[in-house]
């Protein structure tokens, strides 16, 4: 489905990524882990085509790819097969939830006025938001802006969803509801990868792990493997932090 | 001691009031040409050519830095002058209008382009890459995401442009223009300026409710465009107020 080979990237005198390869299959969900500034989202964000990578190439649905071509035509293609959840929804401001999850669909792919409706507003509605179609976004809570955005990446119908940290910027009580929704989708077996600090979301929903460090990829695996037999000294060290911390919070 | 006449008021008033279709024809022209220029220096201030961003930079120092009444005369005289033989002739010819036109875009190119990058700026980058990513082209972005909201903060900016042009572009009578002011002059003059203040009053009570109406019309609009602050929105709905914040 998705394969990603030797991917760098620098900004600056900073290599932020440093030949990382990972494949995904179909209904995958890779749960991708890391310390901040590990480049897990720069990584991410070269697959979308917002970072322009140094060097690197990526098949994605039997389409293959440079992941430095500045091609309007190839970068847009790989947009219609992608979609994109952001780490701060990054909804359209000054559309109603409808009008965000319609405009991919009327505007990017012509689609009908009343089939795209009829497609966004059951997107909304798999997110629990069915009531709030005609809510601009700065009228809705944080998660439900979020699930609104996770709606406008279902409603394209995606080989394949990257989220960015989707709800590092939730207040604790909301990240819930968003994490529920993403689980919904890995059930219906979606294809995500999902750069997170969740680790029980990952161990518990992920079909891959990826622990990325420095601007390589450490370990990659099975979650119950990587969580309970950790092969490098440094994974071990970082997941230990993070799961005494998810202990705490039981 | 000059009296101050009731009648010649109202006469001054209403022979004034036709010419408002000259202001209005300088600030609408001004307002599209400056915004076009505004939006080439906004292009070249961030283009990746140096030679670019110093032209740029160099053009609205330049106009800043230029009294309006100054740059009016620069171009009304110099225009021609500086194009010389027969284009310098034809120059001559067109009328006032045209030269009142030229200067207030160069000046309206200078602001705006500011204008330009501050409305720009407050819509994030996020909101183009949101765009991009349910697999609009930049354009589609641009003319859905971007643009109506540039709008919307430029709204306040416009307004206070097209108002501060009524009242700067009264300098033009000074190369003779027959706007709002120069008709008025030109009547006042006629009669030796025996009535001038009470001239003054009727070019008053043009400019108030004027600039009150477009005070108004660019608040409605700026109201119109920013629907998620409309009260009373949701009131028929069951699932209670909105929780958001709505501050953007």
């Amino acid at each position: 489905m998705l394969s990603v080979r030797d991917v760098h990237k620098s900004f600056g005198d900073n290599h932020v990524l440093k030949g990382v390869s990972f494949d995904v299959g179909e209904g995958d969900v890779v749960a991708v882990l890391g310390a901040s500034g590990s480049g897990k989202t720069t990584l991410l964000r070269c697959l979308e085509f917002f970072e322009h990578a140094d060097e690197g190439e990526m098949e994605l649905d039997g389409m293959s790819v440079d992941l430095t071509t500045h091609s309007a035509k190839i970068t847009r293609q790989i947009r219609q097969k992608t979609a994109f959840v952001f780490q701060n929804y990054n909804l359209f401001n000054n559309k109603t939830a409808l009008e965000n999850v319609m405009l991919g669909l009327t505007v990017a792919r012509k689609t009908d006025k009343e089939k795209a409706r009829e497609i966004a507003t059951a997107a909304l509605a798999k997110v629990g938001l069915a009531e709030r179609l005609d809510y601009y976004p700065c009228e809705l809570s944080g998660g439900q802006q979020q699930r609104v955005g996770i709606a406008r990446a279902l409603a394209v119908n995606p080989k394949i969803i990257f989220f960015d940290e989707p709800t590092s910027a939730l207040d604790p009580e909301l990240v819930g509801e968003v994490l529920d929704t993403i689980k919904q989708l890995a059930k219906e077996g979606t294809t995500m990868v999902v750069v997170t600090h969740e680790m029980s979301f990952a161990r518990d929903v992920a079909t891959k792990v990826i622990y990325m460090d420095g601007g390589v990829i450490l370990e990659q695996g099975k979650p119950d493997k990587i969580f309970t037999q950790p092969e490098n000294e440094r994974t071990r060290k970082f997941l230990a932090r993070y799961l005494q911390d998810f202990d705490y919070n039981i | 001691m000059q009296k101050i006449s009731i009648k010649k008021i109202i006469y001054y008033f209403t022979k004034s009031v036709p010419a408002l279709g000259v202001t209005f024809a300088y600030v609408i022209i001004s307002m599209i040409f400056g915004t076009l220029i505004g939006a080439l220096i906004y292009r070249m201030k961030t283009s990746k050519y140096r030679i670019f961003r110093i032209i740029a930079s160099l053009y609205v120092t330049i106009v800043r830095c230029t009294p309006s009444l100054v740059m009016l005369f620069l171009v009304f005289y110099g225009l021609p002058l500086l194009a010389g033989g027969e284009l310098g002739e034809w120059l001559e010819e067109l009328p006032i209008l045209t030269f009142v036109c030229i200067t207030f875009s160069v000046f309206i190119g200078a602001s705006s382009s500011e204008l330009i990058r501050a409305a720009l700026e407050a819509v994030a980058k996020g909101q183009k890459e949101a765009g991009l990513s349910v697999g609009m082209s930049s354009l589609q972005t641009f003319v859905h995401v971007l643009l109506p909201q540039m709008l919307r903060n430029a709204t306040p900016n416009i307004g206070n442009t097209v108002i501060l042009l009524i009242k700067e572009g009264a300098l033009a009578y000074t190369i003779g223009l027959r706007d709002v002011l120069g008709q008025a002059y030109y009547l006042s003059g006629r009669e030796m300026n025996a009535y001038a203040v009470s001239m003054y009053i009727a070019l008053t009570l043009i400019y108030w409710p004027l600039t009150i109406i477009l005070e108004r019309l660019f608040a409605s609009l700026e109201h119109a465009l920013t629907p998620w602050e409309r009260k009373n929105r949701h009131k028929d709905i069951s699932v209670g107020p909105a929780v958001g914040e709505c501050n953007i």
